[in-house]
């Protein structure tokens, strides 16, 4: 299994928000780091086909996911990092309803509905309404939907982003299961999110891939007289060192 | 002063009040036409501009003088208009000569002469309706004096009687204290005048509700911060209580005051510029017929400057309520549901219960008692409290202040509400609801949620109960005074095919007519009807008929022209309004780039989108034209033959198209229904292309209702940016078939049909294919 961005570029008028960018993802996980505007939330935009290129080349398994449409999309899983729902139906009519548009149904939907439910800790709630949900709750019906379907690229947007920390160690830890037959794309702030489960991680800046290695290498590439390290070189020192402007 | 300029700066806010008066003037104005289509805003106009000319007239003349000058102005219209039947008839004598002495008798009907049929028809028709108001005005002038003795004659009458005798009951007491009351009344003088603005303005009950609106808007800004998640913060902040609350108890008052001016200010100066201005306001209120049985002592512009202070003390008590309600439910959502169960129980009390129940007290002292004031002052009613009368508008304005204070106390604990608490009932029976609502929405498919949500997340539902209520008021007839002869006389009597049948009739009526000469004359000229319809049919290859085709033309044709075009401006709107929200839902949630990367995110949606909007426009077809033909087949059932080849209407003669009149009326609703589905596409592209719901139906309404409604008014301009013609298609097909064809409805249509493609290609592709950039 293999998604490959071969020298993808998205201008939003003069501004470069992705420049040639070419990377294969294999099974595993990819931490995206960039500060904002570097052109992460672009790069899941041009994966999951929601916004036009206007160069280079997308493939899953060596097709265009243009050509492979709705078969492409059925292995995708994404949770985008805006926080849109709909705010009057509860979690798990949410959750059936985007199930519904992954194809599932009968048994198997209602299965794969209490199962991530279940993962994502929102059986309690399930009955209630989205709109009267916490910030992190939502973003755990986001992450609910996103697994529906057993999907086979899952692209994560800020997963993370306002869950407590309990929470947090929880989900990362189901990610990082995830990611053994599947590519997971996370693209997050939260750089200690990565830098426990990510296999490779990107650093992004301007649109352009900066540097792409497993974090213990990245931590290595920062010389060690680095001013601002105090005891231990974390990916956050990383990402200070070589995105910090 | 943050939350005074936070209030009353807010653009939206602004816009949304001055919408409000402007469809408050609006809706008065609708009312006060005599019907809606091409020329009725003349109608209007000039109709009111004659009753202020007959009140001119009236001025400085007696009781017996007025009378005298409305008998005479009635027989002169009255004549004239009989002289235009008879001008139009072809059996009886035109008397030009007196038509034109008619005419010159007044400079009205001078101007009336000069129009065409049609117009002239609809303003001496609005002449004749003030006519007759002034004629009932006159008769109540004349008879007030007579109506008060008859009060106390019947109140006499009634007490000597033995169920009103007992002197403790409330019943005695009650037509003592109205003999009382009406007795204080003699000697009011009460003088014919210009009544009509007075009267329209106070019987407007809209204005009531759109006022009530204007508080509403006000109360709701009051729970801005509980939306928008800030009342926590906001009851944090130093002065984000009590002395907050107090604040907007002073702005609900002067929203009140303002509201007062908005809507009744504005109504009333637009309603005294339409029917020619104050006129005397130093009579006395009873010289309105409206104010029969108001038993204060008033003048019109007492009453008036009595009436609006009242308006808004009542405004800022029912203000007040509304708050409280509102604001005692933490979750806004679940509080507006509890304040409409409380308003429609208020409502139904109000308006169901019986004077005489012995519950009537909740049917007055009732919120809707202070939202319709006026009827505290033009029905007269005293009920029992204890066995004694007392007058509900007196009881109601003394209760006022009592229910004000109550409300203010409850609004100020509201203010005080701590933003989490106790999970309340309401939330609880909610969760109960979604609980066993999520058994049944768990089974539903794709199609069945877009539907869903369509019915229920965009209020569809209530949309179309909205319309289903709102077109009972269409019509579809427009009476056409044909020619009546014996010739149409026999040719009525023998509709059907033409066979064997049809001679053996004729010879009969030969025999019948006994030497007649003009019953002869007329059935010679049956018999060469006959044969020209035969030797057509045989030369167009089909059946011959005797068949009327006044029916059709008063529904579908020329006669019916306006109504038509007003019937498809309404199916416009409504389709319009039902479809406005199918794709704006999405962009308003912000779910549009998630639903994308589904499987079936793309295509299938859209699809579904495109059924539930094509379903809505259907619906709208049903209730405006399928209601039309069943209208059409219960009003003339043995009229209306659908086989009938259209060839043998001579207006069908040389018809391009070989059909029956039924196979015509379906290629007919046919196209209307093809031109609504159009539409539907139109208003979903105009719907994708915005965030909020609000915006798509101001935008829809904007490009598509408006300008339907202005050329369903007569403002021809607005065919070419309307798609009225072809939704209507009745002109089309009329004159398709009558070889006239009619170069604006083909145009109209055929620009219609290909934007209506390109929309559904664009709107397809903004859904489905790849995106420019980010929404």
């Amino acid at each position: 299994m293999e998604l490959a961005l071969t020298n993808v570029t998205k201008r939003y008028g003069k501004l470069v928000a992705l420049s040639d960018f070419s990377m294969t993802f294999t099974p595993g996980i990819y931490g995206i780091l960039g500060a904002n505007g570097a052109g992460k939330s672009t790069m899941m935009n041009l994966i999951t086909d929601n916004i036009k290129r206007d160069g280079g080349s997308i493939t899953f398994d060596g097709k265009e996911i243009l050509e492979l449409g709705d078969k492409f999309r059925a292995q995708l899983g994404y949770m985008p990092q805006q926080q849109g729902v709909y705010a009057q139906m509860t979690a798990e009519s949410f959750v059936t309803y985007m199930g519904r548009l992954k194809g599932l149904r009968g048994k198997k939907l209602a299965s794969e509905v209490n199962g991530v439910l279940e993962l994502t800790n929102l059986s309690d709630v399930r009955h209630k309404k989205i709109g009267g949900f916490s910030g992190g709750m939502k973003q755990r019906v986001l992450l609910a939907q996103a697994l529906l379907g057993d999907p086979k690229v899952l692209i994560l947007d800020e997963p993370t982003a306002g869950l407590d920390p309990k929470e947090r160690v929880r989900i990362r830890g189901f990610i990082k299961q995830l990611a053994s037959d599947r590519i997971v794309l996370l693209a997050t702030h939260i750089v200690s999110d990565i830098e426990s489960i990510a296999d490779e991680v990107l650093l992004l800046r301007r649109g352009e891939l900066l540097r792409s290695a497993p974090p213990a290498e990245l931590i290595a590439a920062v010389p060690d007289d680095w001013e601002p390290v105090a005891y231990r070189l974390s990916l956050e020192d990383v990402y200070l060192y070589f995105l910090g402007e | 002063m943050g939350e005074w300029k936070r209030i009353y700066s807010n653009p939206r806010r602004i816009f949304t009040l001055l919408l409000i008066s402007l469809l408050s003037v609006v809706f008065f104005f609708y009312g006060r036409m005599p019907y809606f289509g091409p020329g009725s805003v003349s109608a209007l106009i000039e109709g009111e501009r004659y009753y202020a000319d007959m009140i001119g007239r009236s001025r400085g003349l007696s009781d017996e003088e007025i009378g005298a000058m409305l008998d005479e102005e009635y027989n002169v219209l009255d004549s004239y208009y009989m002289l235009r039947v008879m001008k139009h008839s072809d059996f009886l004598l035109i008397p030009e000569d007196e038509l034109k002495a008619e005419v010159e008798k007044s400079e009205f009907l001078s101007s009336v002469e000069k129009l065409d049929d049609e117009s002239a028809e609809h303003i001496l028709n609005a002449a004749d309706m003030r006519l007759s108001e002034l004629f009932e005005q006159h008769e109540y002038i004349s008879g007030y004096a007579e109506y008060l003795d008859k009060v106390q004659r019947q109140a006499e009458q009634q007490s000597m009687t033995s169920i009103f005798g007992d002197e403790n009951s409330f019943s005695h007491r009650n037509i003592v204290k109205t003999a009382e009351e009406f007795d204080k009344l003699r000697g009011t003088e009460v003088e014919f005048g210009a009544n009509r603005a007075y009267e329209g303005w106070i019987s407007y009950e809209l204005a009531d509700y759109f006022y009530l609106l204007v508080i509403v808007i006000f109360v709701l800004s009051f729970l801005e911060e509980r939306r928008a998640g800030l009342w926590g913060v906001i009851r944090s902040s130093k002065c984000g209580r009590l002395r907050l609350g107090l604040t907007r108890v002073l702005i609900l008052a002067s929203a009140c005051v303002l509201g007062v001016f908005l809507i009744y200010g504005v109504n009333l100066l637009f309603s005294l510029t339409l029917s020619g201005g104050w006129g005397d306001t130093g009579r006395a209120i009873q010289s309105m017929v409206s104010f029969r049985t108001f038993t204060q002592k008033i003048t019109i512009g007492g009453f008036i400057i009595e009436y609006l202070l009242v308006k808004a003390a009542s405004g800022f008590a029912v203000g007040l309520f509304l708050w409280a309600i509102l604001g005692s439910v933490s979750n806004v959502q679940y509080s507006v549901a509890v304040l409409g169960v409380v308003v429609a129980v208020e409502y139904i009390l109000f308006a169901f219960l019986p004077v005489q129940s012995i519950f009537n007290p909740v049917k007055y002292f009732n919120l809707f008692s202070y939202i319709r004031t006026s009827k505290l002052y033009t029905e007269y009613l005293n009920i029992d409290l204890f066995g004694f009368p007392f007058g509900i508008r007196r009881l109601s304005l003394a209760f006022l202040p009592v229910f004000a204070a109550a409300c203010f106390a409850l609004v100020l604990l509201v203010c005080r509400k701590r933003p989490e608490g106790r999970r309340d009932l309401i939330s609880a029976v909610v969760g109960v609801w979604d609980k066993c609502a999520d058994f049944f929405r768990r089974h539903f498919t794709t199609g069945g949620w877009e539907a869903y949500k369509f019915l229920v997340f965009e209020r569809g539902i209530i949309l179309l109960v909205i319309i289903f209520i709102a077109s009972g008021s269409l019509s579809y007839f427009r009476y056409s005074s044909s020619k009546s002869t014996i010739y149409d006389a026999y040719l009525k009597d023998m509709a059907g095919p033409i066979t064997q049948k049809t001679d053996e009739y004729i010879e009969n009526a030969r025999e019948y007519a006994n030497g007649n000469g003009e019953l002869l004359s007329a059935l010679d000229k049956v018999e060469a009807r006959v044969a020209e319809l035969r030797a057509r049919a045989e030369a167009g290859g089909y059946e011959p008929w005797i068949a009327n085709d006044n029916y059709y033309r008063s529904v579908y044709g020329p006669t019916a022209v306006d109504l038509q075009r007003v019937n498809a401006a309404v199916a416009i709107v409504f389709t319009v309004v039902s479809c406005a929200a199918v794709m704006s839902f999405e962009n308003q949630s912000g779910v549009v780039y998630m639903l994308r990367a589904q499987k079936r995110g793309r295509g299938h949606i859209f699809v579904r989108k495109m059924l539930v909007s094509f379903g809505a426009a259907a619906f709208s077809f049903g209730i405006v034209y399928i209601r039309e033909f069943l209208w059409l087949k219960s009003a003339f059932p043995s009229a209306i033959e659908l086989d009938v080849p259209i060839r043998n209407f001579d207006v069908f003669a040389s018809s391009p198209l070989n059909v029956t009149i039924g196979q015509y009326l379906l290629l007919l609703y046919a196209a209307r229904l093809a031109a609504l589905l159009i539409l539907s596409f139109a208003v979903m592209l105009v719907s994708s292309c915005v965030r909020t719901n609000e915006l798509s139906y101001m935008l829809n309404l904007l490009f598509f209702g408006i300008p339907a409604l202005l050329f369903a008014l007569g403002i021809d301009v607005m065919r070419l940016i309307t798609p009225v013609l072809a939704v209507s298609s009745a002109e089309g097909m009329w004159s398709l078939c009558s070889s006239q064809v009619d170069v604006s409805s083909v145009i109209t249509w055929v620009v219609w049909l290909a934007a209506g493609v390109a929309a559904a290609v664009i709107c397809f592709r903004r859904w489905c294919a790849v995106r420019k950039g980010l929404v």
